[in-house]
């Protein structure tokens, strides 16, 4: 993340870089999601089971020495499933956020350019956002049919309207200064103005705003697979792991807590992550987040 | 004055802007009038400033002529040219000719570009310039508005104000072109600064010939740097001629109100007489007749109903009062 930022921010690069070092949130933020993402990556060098290998015998064990994370009712090793099943948790937060950049980017940037497309775009995204989030997804995730696709494309439209706002009213702000009219006066096109002057200058906003599109992404993404709305694969996310692990839990109360915990870590490294991004980016925006 | 055709010929240029009342179904309630009927002409390697209190529409007047916003009626002619009925790609072309140096230096430079990219940006946008060109070419400008060509590769936060208002002058050489509109170039620098970019400019206007619409509140730089002034009061300009003539002979009760307003250095050449009154009435619902009258000392009914045309008193000089000319010194 601060590679990333370096790369986005050349000109004051070193002082936004010591500036994030310096800053506890984005720290432990930073700390976490490294965590989370190595442990997702090297599962099968950490995980000493398969996560589908059955042992009726050690049916529901405890945290133990040799099951760290304890066994289900067939007797699978927790621990490897909560790892591989972060996997696909993380998978589709990812391209919920790659889907929020493209789209968020490009219908705020329409919006907040060409003034006579903004009452048009903001209405529908009015619309959107009038509805609870979680509802959103789960209606368009009941429609559409439970798959990895599905979950992917339910939680991307509830978000994108979010990040098209905020990109909007950066662009508002960006479109009126000094640098633009001067790119204007010297002859420069609509699209050379957004490209090379708008966009690059609303990066900040924008990157904070993606940063908390994943963990929303993460977090509804547990919702959806515990309603049996997500995606019902051979490896399990972390809501599947839930939403089974709850018909045992007077007997196990492992097989919910563990994949809990796994999702309160990752959205809360996440959280960290964006708000000291944004203290240290764009302290203007702290009292816009919802 | 010479008899040449001006190099621009500006013409009741006029730019009402909407205000618009009601959310989602927006009606007109009225409108600013920001420009009003302003008529001038600029010749050829020559400096206009144009005056006046905050809010009259200096600035807006610059706009409409670089046709940065579009002007409701009026006619702006560069060169010969009719600029408000050119087409995009002859505009394009048209924009090497005319160029802005903004106010605010910090605001005007792109933060996320290097000063090469920002000084070269107009040729790039007019597809003059790519690769190695554009960094020897970078270098020129910087030479020629003073600054280290060693900076080249550097942001815009690491300069001081008066020598980002010279990155911002060099960007406007760019191109080559005839006429800059300075729009309050030193305004938001310091005075020792204000100096040597008011001296870089009158530099450059000698060494290039170029000619300045110079959008100004601070008398002293103007009568430093134009030939001739521009009086605006309320998007009319009241008072036009010589830096000379105008400002040992203002006619226009405003104009000699805002010279008097001007502090003097020394205590016994203050003069306590005309001291501004009053604030400039708005332009959502300017006064009739003058605009000026509820301000003014010598105002009569006549002034209240009826605007004053305005007149030329004498060769090049044009007074917009009922009495020009015949009002004593003031009262």
């Amino acid at each position: 993340m601060a590679d990333l930022a370096l790369t986005l921010f050349p000109a004051n690069a070193r002082r936004t870089g010591r500036k994030l070092l310096r800053n506890r949130a984005f720290v432990a933020g930073a700390f976490l999601v490294t965590l989370v993402f190595l442990a997702i990556v090297l599962a099968p060098l950490i995980a000493q089971y398969e996560p589908n290998r059955m042992q009726i015998r050690m049916r529901f064990r405890p945290p133990s020495s040799e099951f760290w994370f304890g066994t289900d009712n067939l007797g699978r090793d927790m621990f490897a499933r909560v790892l591989y099943g972060g996997r696909l948790s993380i998978e589709i937060g990812f391209w919920v956020v790659m889907l929020n950049a493209v789209f968020g980017v490009t219908l705020g940037a329409l919006a907040g350019y060409f003034r006579a497309l903004d009452n048009p775009l903001m209405r529908l995204s009015d619309a959107l956002m009038a509805f609870p989030s979680v509802l959103l997804a789960i209606g368009i995730a009941a429609i559409l049919g439970p798959s990895t696709s599905t979950a992917v494309i339910a939680l991307a439209v509830v978000y994108i309207p979010r990040t098209a706002r905020i990109l909007r009213a950066s662009v508002l702000v960006v479109r009126e200064l000094d640098y633009v009219h001067a790119s204007r006066a010297a002859g420069a096109g609509d699209w050379h103005i957004l490209w090379r002057h708008i966009l690059p200058n609303c990066m900040a906003p924008l990157l904070v705003q993606l940063s908390f599109v994943f963990a929303y992404a993460v977090l509804s993404e547990a919702v959806l697979s515990f309603l049996g709305l997500g995606a019902p694969p051979t490896v399990p996310s972390w809501g599947i792991l839930i939403s089974e692990g709850r018909s045992y839990i007077r007997e196990a109360w492992w097989l919910t807590v563990v994949p809990g915990i796994a999702i309160a870590v990752t959205v809360l490294g996440l959280n960290l992550l964006g708000d000291g991004l944004r203290d240290v980016l764009d302290p203007r925006m702290k009292i816009q987040q919802e | 004055m010479t008899t040449t055709s001006p190099l621009l010929r500006v013409r009741d240029l006029t730019k009402h802007f909407p205000v618009k009342g009601g959310a989602l179904f927006a009606r007109e309630t009225g409108h600013v009038r920001a420009v009003d009927g302003v008529s001038f002409d600029l010749h050829a390697g020559e400096a206009l400033g144009v005056v006046g209190e905050s809010g009259c529409g200096k600035s807006t007047t610059g706009r409409l002529t670089l046709r940065l916003i579009e002007p409701t009626s009026g006619t702006v002619e560069f060169g010969g040219h009719n600029v408000l009925a050119l087409g995009k790609a002859e505009l394009r072309q048209m924009r090497r000719s005319m160029q802005i140096v903004f106010q605010d230096p910090q605001a005007s430079l792109d933060p996320r570009m290097t000063v090469e990219e920002i000084v070269t940006e107009p040729l790039v946008v007019q597809g003059d310039l790519r690769g190695e060109s554009r960094t020897k070419k970078a270098r020129e400008l910087l030479d020629l508005v003073g600054l280290p060509v060693a900076h080249i590769s550097r942001y815009p936060h690491e300069f001081s104000g008066g020598q980002r208002q010279r990155i911002g002058i060099a960007r406007a050489l760019a191109p080559g072109p005839k006429l800059i509109v300075c729009d309050e170039p030193v305004s938001a620098l310091d005075v020792s600064v204000q100096a040597q970019i008011v001296n870089l400019l009158s530099d450059l206007q000698k060494e290039l010939g170029l000619a300045y619409l110079f959008i100004a509140h601070d008398l002293a730089v103007v009568r430093h740097l134009c030939q001739r002034v521009a009086v605006m009061y309320l998007g009319r300009i009241v008072e036009i001629g010589t830096v000379g003539d105008l400002f040992a002979k203002p006619q226009h009760p405003y104009t000699r109100m805002l010279l008097a307003s001007v502090p003097a250095a020394h205590p016994r050449l203050r003069r306590t007489q005309a001291i501004p009154r009053g604030d400039v009435p708005s332009a959502l619902n300017p006064p009739t007749g003058c605009h000026f009258h509820p301000r003014c000392a010598f105002a009569t009914d006549k002034c209240r109903v009826e605007a004053p045309r305005p007149r030329e008193t004498s060769p090049g000089y044009v007074v917009a009062c009922h009495y020009a000319g015949e009002l004593g010194e003031s009262k």
